[in-house]
């Protein structure tokens, strides 16, 4: 079905519940991804993701349709996350990097956690990033999406995405190798 | 795989390692709908919402409006110039020196005159005298 087609179900009162629904089923998972990907714990992720959604839905009416109804949600969850992240560091006294670092060390204890090795080292390379590097690294290498839907999402051109990417990985491999 | 080798781009891929409790994605929709269907905001007109505030800051204001005309109606100005309250005496209220005698009382003539005392010395007056046939006033 065309989006806007689909926008148009979305806002008619008669079909926006089955609509919204059917947004959600389509998109619970990679925005899941995402988000837990942010604030790690699964506790955390179901919280910002419910947010997100009632965030969608409120928000429905003003949506213009100058971007994909897809980056347009993306944005919410990103700014959901990263605002719930702020908020639970400066609760906890310290840096929201501290306490991604922090998250990501306790990982092991997590019992909604199972990565390997390499995977959990990985995780803790990605946490020493700049905020807006670990966004790249996170959306290309574990989301998969292309440069024109994260620049979309993020509003930084694709130029610089790649630039940012490239410097993620290298810190990464560093990292890697070097632990 | 040996770390040294570690190749994010050319080498294999790796998971996030995070998961789900199972089952959780399936009652995820009927959660949020529950959710917006207990939220769902009524709408409210803004006059009516704020109806209380919106009279209490009316009448507020019609109260700090009245002051300075309540100051204007009841209190007499304090700030007229001397100068046109003298011009006015002098030469548009008809007074003349009889009505200005029978509203002093003999303290404010003392006082009047102790204002108007001049400093002259009994010398300049003598010297005045002096220059002046004066005869005819004391033969007088």
């Amino acid at each position: 079905m065309e989006e806007q087609e689909f926008i148009k179900r979305l806002l008619d009162p008669k079909t926006q519940n089955e609509a919204f629904r059917q947004l959600m089923h389509e998109y619970k998972r990679p925005l899941y991804s995402h988000i837990r990907s942010i604030v790690i714990d699964h506790d955390d992720a179901d919280d910002v993701l419910q947010n997100t959604f009632v965030k969608v839905f409120q928000f429905l009416s003003g949506f213009k349709g100058e971007s994909k109804l897809f980056s347009w949600m993306y944005r919410i969850a990103t700014n959901e996350a990263i605002t719930f992240l702020n908020q639970k560091a400066r609760k906890s006294g310290i840096g929201s990097e501290a306490l991604q670092s922090k998250m990501v060390e306790n990982l092991q204890a997590d019992i909604h956690y199972d990565g390997s090795e390499i995977e959990l080292k990985l995780q803790k390379a990605v946490a020493l990033l700049p905020e807006k590097q670990q966004l790249v690294f996170k959306m290309k290498y574990y989301q998969e999406m292309k440069y024109e839907d994260i620049s979309d999402v993020l509003g930084t051109s694709v130029g610089a995405l790649k630039a940012s990417y490239h410097h993620a990985v290298k810190k990464i491999e560093e990292y890697v190798k070097g632990n | 795989m040996h770390m040294n080798s570690f190749d994010l781009e050319n080498g294999p891929r790796h998971d996030s390692g995070f998961k789900t409790p199972d089952g959780y994605f399936d009652g995820l929709e009927d959660q949020v709908m529950a959710r917006l269907m207990a939220t769902e905001p009524k709408v409210i007109p803004l006059f009516t919402r704020h109806r209380k505030t919106i009279y209490a800051v009316a009448a507020i204001l019609v109260l700090a409006l009245m002051i300075p005309l309540y100051n204007l109606l009841t209190k007499p100005s304090e700030n007229i110039e001397d100068a046109a309250l003298e011009h006015y005496l002098a030469y548009e209220s008809g007074l003349n020196q009889f009505d200005l005698l029978t509203v002093l009382e003999p303290e404010d003539i003392q006082k009047l005159q102790e204002q108007s005392e001049l400093p002259v010395s009994d010398e300049a007056i003598e010297y005045q005298l002096y220059g002046n046939n004066i005869e005819h006033i004391i033969t007088e």
